[in-house]
């Protein structure tokens, strides 16, 4: 089972300053240069305004636990030693919103709207934001 | 003043195959369904001028789903009306809305919606069906590759997620859950063609394995295969049809888009609350005088949210309204009387459809509620779309 590899993300044109940035420990988004809204870097327009004016900045990485499940069902060969692995959607302070998991604490510690921020997993060529908890 | 469309129209054919683990195409499984649905409306196919498709979710994965095709498998050649449509579990209710629309406008007399499934294959599981894991590529493409780095798979995770987000605000737990579920269960116990019709106490539920907590296996669905075709005429046509008919008094939709960033709520406040407002004052009617719900039940949390958007207790109070045992057989507001899509048989909208179409006709044995006023709905998506109708044996 360890054999089988995490589907880890392919950094696409789109997502591309995200993941270099992600090397270096920096989270860095898209955000509206016309209404100002932050977004994941997956899309050309605006979620808000519809504009396609954008710089690219870097966020705080600090955020909230939005909610969490603890997974119990095997789905994928390579998360089967991890099962029960905690899953968390974070809002980050700038208002985006995404799936990860919270490292450091055990799963029962997890509560709605704790405080965290945002701490790097490298691999090859991309490293993934996961969280942890601000004390 | 009465909606011109309140009535305007009736369901006045029904098929459905038998359902589970049960190996057919989609597309054979699509024509058994039809066959029985034009054979119960008395209609001659020929006369049958509309059809609207709903793939399933063999359709979203390119497996083999029902496509426009099926229009000249079924040998239908007097089509003036035609789509393959897909907004998920709202599908169905609002293949019925548009048919009721399109007669109304004489675009169409006899319209049949279908839907066809057929996700499970000799010996896979209902997680490989859904979950998607065996299909994810070993790299997925960019931002949305997050989701499964992270061990986010299939839409159990996200009901999961939105579960968890309701206990929190509300104090909803899984005792409430639970009820819901031993509820439908007790109901398909009355069902000969309920999937699960074994009865199960509230210790059943929390002894059963966990999914995704807060959801146990009994807070979700089943995956069947199988399908249901549904024939919509005008009130007219329908009085001088074979079948008592099942008129449309209101529809409506709402689709609140997914809780992608700050500002959304869409875990705990869903598209139901639009819908709602429509199909309510098309209809004439409000929560009180509904007799029975056919809800969408992907989740016993489904039915809950469900509940609170329509009014039937305030944003918050779903848990304590159902803990009572309210919707089971007995209780006050009989509730997805077939055993709904957790414990009858999944086949998206058309699972609460279905059993609306049985219960308006009076035909349900046992289990048959009070059906003077119906409220049947469908949601899809991780709660991002939602269509409702409101039916009922009476013309008005």
């Amino acid at each position: 089972m360890a054999d089988v590899p995490k589907p880890l993300p392919e950094p696409d044109e789109a997502s591309k300053p995200f993941w270099d940035a992600s090397m270096d420990g920096r989270l860095m988004l898209m955000r509206c240069t016309d209404c100002k809204t932050w977004r994941l870097p997956s899309r050309k327009h605006c979620d808000e305004c519809l504009s396609e004016n954008v710089e690219w900045a870097e966020a705080s990485g600090r955020g909230t636990v939005r909610t969490f499940g603890i997974m119990h069902q095997r789905y994928h060969p390579a998360f089967a030693n991890e099962l029960p692995y905690n899953l968390v959607i974070v809002e980050l302070e700038e208002g985006p919103r995404f799936p990860t998991n919270l490292v450091g604490l055990a799963n029962d510690e997890i509560r709605v709207g704790m405080p965290v921020e945002v701490t790097w997993e490298k691999h090859e060529d991309v490293a993934l934001p996961k969280v942890r908890a601000v004390t | 003043m009465t909606h011109a469309l309140r009535g305007a129209a009736a369901i006045t054919g029904f098929g459905m195959t038998p359902m589970g683990r049960i190996y057919k195409s989609a597309t054979e499984f699509a024509a058994d369904a039809v066959r029985a649905a034009i054979a119960d409306s008395g209609l001659k196919k020929g006369e049958i001028d509309g059809l609207l498709i709903n793939a399933g979710i063999t359709g979203a994965v390119g497996a083999g789903g029902i496509s426009l095709g099926l229009q000249n498998y079924l040998g239908l050649k007097n089509l003036r009306l035609l789509n393959h449509m897909n907004a998920a579990g709202s599908t169905a209710a609002q293949m019925v809305q548009y048919a009721t629309m399109a007669i109304s406008a004489g675009m169409a007399k006899h319209v049949i919606c279908v839907f066809s499934d057929a996700p499970l294959s000799d010996g896979g599981s209902s997680g490989a069906a859904y979950g998607g894991a065996a299909r994810m590529p070993s790299r997925p493409k960019g931002m949305a590759g997050l989701g499964p780095a992270a061990g986010y798979f299939g839409p159990n995770t996200g009901y999961a997620l939105a579960t968890r987000r309701h206990m929190d605000m509300y104090g909803t737990n899984n005792d409430q859950l639970g009820t819901i579920a031993v509820g439908q269960r007790a109901w398909a116990g009355l069902s000969p063609i309920a999937q699960m019709r074994q009865p199960i106490t509230l210790e059943d539920y929390h002894n059963s394995r966990w999914i995704v907590d807060p959801l146990h296996l009994l807070d979700c669905c089943l995956v069947s295969n199988g399908a249901v075709a549904v024939i919509v005429s005008s009130a007219a046509d329908a009085k001088e049809m074979a079948q008592p008919p099942v008129y449309i008094w209101g529809m409506g939709q709402g689709h609140p888009g997914d809780a992608s960033r700050h500002g959304s709520d869409a875990e705990t406040e869903t598209g139901a609350k639009m819908a709602a407002k429509t199909a309510f004052a098309m209809a004439g009617v409000g929560p009180s005088d509904i007799t029975q719900c056919q809800l969408y039940d992907c989740y016993t949390y489904t039915v809950l949210v469900t509940l609170e958007d329509y009014g039937f207790c305030a944003k918050g109070e779903g848990g304590p309204f159902v803990e009572d045992g309210k919707l089971g057989p007995g209780g006050s507001l009989p509730t997805n009387t077939g055993g709904g899509e957790l414990s009858g048989y999944y086949m998206w909208g058309m699972t609460p459809l279905s059993e609306a179409v049985m219960q308006g006709r009076g035909n349900c044995g046992p289990r048959q509620a009070k059906n003077d006023v119906i409220l049947c709905t469908g949601n899809g998506g991780i709660l991002s779309y939602h269509a409702a109708l409101v039916l009922s044996p009476h013309a008005n």
